[in-house]
């Protein structure tokens, strides 16, 4: 475990309304700021998170990431995961975060 | 009293009546159709106040009316009296038939403006002078129209001044029972040992039909009543002083069962209203030295519970008949907890009734946001923000209904201010533990007891049972454990059943005797959080454990137990965090944060103890019972710090001494893997000062 802040790197993508971004470090109550930043994206899009450098999560990092999603459905915007760990798709399920998602669970490695 | 004497009573001293016809009729000898013309009018050149003549036929029954101003018309001409100089009437009726007509027969006993409303919708221009009188034994005269009406002048003067009088006598009758009623009442600012608070009523008439009371029993339970009868004025008001008079007798007999209280309110309503007016009322009973609240509902608004610690809205629903439908009505009670910085609103219907201008109502969601807004803010910030923003929604300041807003705050537990305790039982030296298996409690859902002790009940499950921790949560059931879990062979069953009498303060120790091995760690500040968890990772990671998941899983739970130690235990006398989620900041001197993880063949077993000891049951059942329900993880708050620990271990134990300290023991078997789907047991022992359970019979 470190206390390495997140960070959100945008990866390239083909489809205009297919956005892609890989989350770097820990989600926890810190994360709320940076995760603002991705609060803009264009109604009807789809939004892809790649957890595969996320290094540490925890329940009030989930409460931001919900907090997220539902702003993003709202603005009818499909949820993507994709390379999250057993732990990650486990606290994604337990605290039904996984329903807002468009698979409706997260995608293991 | 004789019922002559009674009828008198009850009219008071209000005198007015209408004038009848027979009191300004005008006896007139009939004449009959073979009376000569000259006749007639000589009848009326000789008498002028005759007004007209009654004509009766040949069998003496009546014929029709010749009026003085018709007659006199025609018969004052020269040609007249010559063309009908030796003629009777029947002659002169030949050719001229309408002189005969009248509009009306008026009855001697008809008011006369009833008389004159009939009279001017069948003759508007007032051609008829006067009408036929008919009494009991026939024609007996004849009333003038002029007469009628300058005596319904006369009259309505008289209506007028008499309805002055009356007017002012009622003034003075509804400001006394106004002024009576509002004495009646107990004082708006609520100042109780342990609770305060405070009401507010406003009255759409002088006299209201909302009725609000709270009275202490042994100086340790606060009885509070919120009600509201049908409709509002002088009738609601006298119910209002019938059930004031029934909650007096009650407080006198120190009477403190909602249910009770209401089954006999209930009589007294329906022997003084018969059914003709109801009453709606919720009666609350908190027990301010545990927490403990007992709540009956009779048909009124459901009351809504604030608790503090979760920021959180809950409505007490319950149903039942409204005071005084049926006689010997029984009301059901249920009972839940309540912690210190919670509050209780009670209201009656009128403000979610109102409506606006555009015909919608004011409504719960407007209420409840409200009250979420206003959760943390001072109760008279909360009335006259309530108040505001529901004048502000409706475009006025006037209600229609009477309206009723009641709330208060439980600030202390009375043990805490040195309160002499008559009433209080000392803890009982025999422990009758109480089991409930859940298959049969699936099989009868009905309440549990409340004078089951809950310190002293366990639900035993033989299966996964989180669809049942909703309603095992609001019957305060916080003993859990699953008979057929291998964990319960190594923590030992009956050490796990008799956890409610250990009040080690180190449960670690009492499951794990023997540890193989032991870390023990204080924290100084909450920057130590990483190093520590860290240097636990490291030295699991050598511990070769055959099931690494368990090894996330294990990280993961030690966080959250640390991060609610460093920022969740933390809390004012009100329950409200002092730090927020994640805040860096150094403990206390005399604050203590222990972790302590412990192996034993093969079992993991990780403790984190605080000297807060704010933690309730009702905070973690209720966080369990609303991630069951979906409803979990507050957006961007959190909220599932509790729940996600209960569901990482094996077995979880929490035990509490209210303001001295808090243990949440998490443990796990190594040596199988990790089964997100499987319930876990769990025990909450919650040591008051008092005694450890909720019972106050």
């Amino acid at each position: 475990m470190t206390n390495a802040k997140l960070r959100i790197q945008q990866q390239p993508s083909k489809e205009k309304l297919s956005q892609q971004f890989a989350l770097i470090g820990t989600v926890d109550v810190d994360a709320s700021g940076v995760l603002e930043t991705l609060y803009v994206l264009p109604s009807k899009a789809t939004a892809e998170l790649n957890f595969a450098q996320v290094e540490w999560i925890n329940s009030m990092g989930l409460a931001q990431l919900l907090k997220l999603f539902e702003h993003w459905q709202k603005q009818d915007i499909n949820i993507r995961i994709t390379c999250a760990n057993q732990m990650v798709c486990l606290l994604f399920n337990k605290t039904g975060l996984a329903h807002l998602l468009a698979d409706g669970h997260a995608a293991a490695p | 009293m004789l019922e002559s004497q009674k009828s008198h009573h009850i009219r008071h001293s209000a005198e007015f009546s209408v004038p009848c016809v027979r009191d300004l009729t005008q006896p007139v000898k009939p004449i009959t159709l073979d009376t000569p013309v000259l006749d007639v009018l000589g009848l009326f050149q000789t008498h002028a106040d005759l007004s007209a003549l009654p004509v009766m036929d040949g069998d003496n029954k009546y014929f029709g009316i010749i009026s003085r101003r018709n007659y006199l018309n025609l018969m004052t001409r020269a040609f007249a009296r010559e063309l009908y100089a030796r003629k009777n009437l029947d002659i002169f009726l030949e050719s001229n038939s309408d002189i005969f007509v009248a509009p009306l027969i008026a009855n001697a006993e008809d008011r006369i403006d009833q008389v004159i409303v009939d009279f001017l919708s069948r003759d508007p221009g007032i051609k008829y002078e006067a009408l036929p009188v008919v009494g009991k034994d026939g024609i007996m005269g004849v009333v003038k129209i002029a007469d009628m009406m300058l005596k319904m002048s006369q009259s309505q003067g008289n209506l007028i001044e008499t309805m002055q009088q009356l007017s002012a006598r009622l003034n003075d009758e509804v400001a006394n029972a106004a002024a009576l009623q509002k004495n009646l009442l107990r004082p708006a600012l609520i100042e109780l040992p342990g609770v305060r608070g405070l009401s507010t009523m406003i009255t759409s008439s002088e006299v209201g039909g909302d009725f609000y009371d709270y009275y202490m029993v042994d100086g340790r339970w606060v009885v509070i009543l919120v009600g509201d009868v049908s409709g509002h004025g002088i009738a609601a008001g006298t119910i209002v002083c019938a059930a004031k008079a029934g909650v007096n007798f009650l407080e006198s007999e120190k009477e403190k069962e909602p249910h009770k209280i209401l089954s006999r309110l209930s009589n007294i309503i329906f022997n003084t209203a018969h059914q003709s007016l109801l009453m709606t009322m919720f009666a609350v009973c908190l027990d301010t030295r545990t927490g403990e609240l007992r709540y009956a509902n009779a048909g009124h608004q459901f009351a809504y519970l604030y608790r503090s610690m979760l920021s959180q809205l809950d409505s007490l629903e319950l149903g039942g008949l409204p005071l005084g439908k049926n006689a010997n009505t029984d009301y059901e009670q249920q009972v839940t907890e309540i912690d210190l910085g919670d509050r209780l609103f009670l209201y009656t219907d009128s403000i979610v009734e109102e409506e606006n201008n555009a015909g919608e109502c004011f409504g719960y969601e407007r209420l409840e946001e409200v009250l979420v807004n206003h959760g943390e803010s001072d109760i008279e910030t909360l009335n006259s923000g309530l108040l505001n923003t529901l004048t502000t929604y409706l475009g006025r300041s006037v209600f229609h209904d009477d309206v009723t807003i009641f709330c208060v705050e439980h600030f202390e537990k009375t043990s805490d201010i040195g309160q002499t305790d008559t009433a209080a039982k000392p803890a009982p030296d025999i422990i009758e533990q109480v089991h409930i298996a859940d298959a049969f409690y699936r099989a009868n859902p009905a309440t549990i007891s409340p004078r089951i002790q809950r310190q002293e009940l366990i639900f035993l499950a033989e299966q996964n049972f989180s669809d049942l921790i909703p309603g095992l949560a609001t019957q305060g059931v916080r003993r859990i454990l699953l008979q057929d879990h291998p964990i319960n062979q190594q923590l030992g069953w009956g050490v796990l059943l008799n956890q409610h009498q250990n009040k080690n303060t180190d449960d670690l120790s009492v499951f794990m005797r023997y540890p193989e091995q032991r870390r023990e760690f204080y924290f100084t500040h909450s920057e130590d959080k990483i190093f520590i968890i860290n240097e636990v990772d490291a030295w699991l990671q050598e511990q070769s454990i055959p099931n690494t998941d368990r090894l996330d899983a294990a990280i993961f739970l030690l966080d959250e137990l640390i991060e609610n130690g460093l920022c969740g235990a933390p809390r004012d006398g009100k329950g409200r965090p002092l730090y927020a989620k994640g805040t860096s900041r150094e403990l206390a001197v005399d604050e203590l944060l222990r972790l302590d993880v412990s192996i034993q063949n093969g079992l993991l077993g990780i403790s984190l103890t605080d000297s807060w000891g704010t933690l309730t049951p009702n905070v973690f059942l209720n966080r369990l019972s609303r991630h069951v329900q979906g409803m979990g993880l507050d957006s961007g708050i959190g909220g599932g710090g509790l729940y996600l620990i209960w569901r990482m271990s094996d077995y979880l134990q929490l035990r509490v001494f209210p303001n001295q300290q808090t243990q949440v023991c998490a443990f796990m078997d190594l040596n199988n893997p990790f089964d997100p789907e499987a319930d876990k047991g769990f025990q909450f022992l919650y040591h008051s000062e008092l005694y450890e359970a909720i019972n106050h019979d």
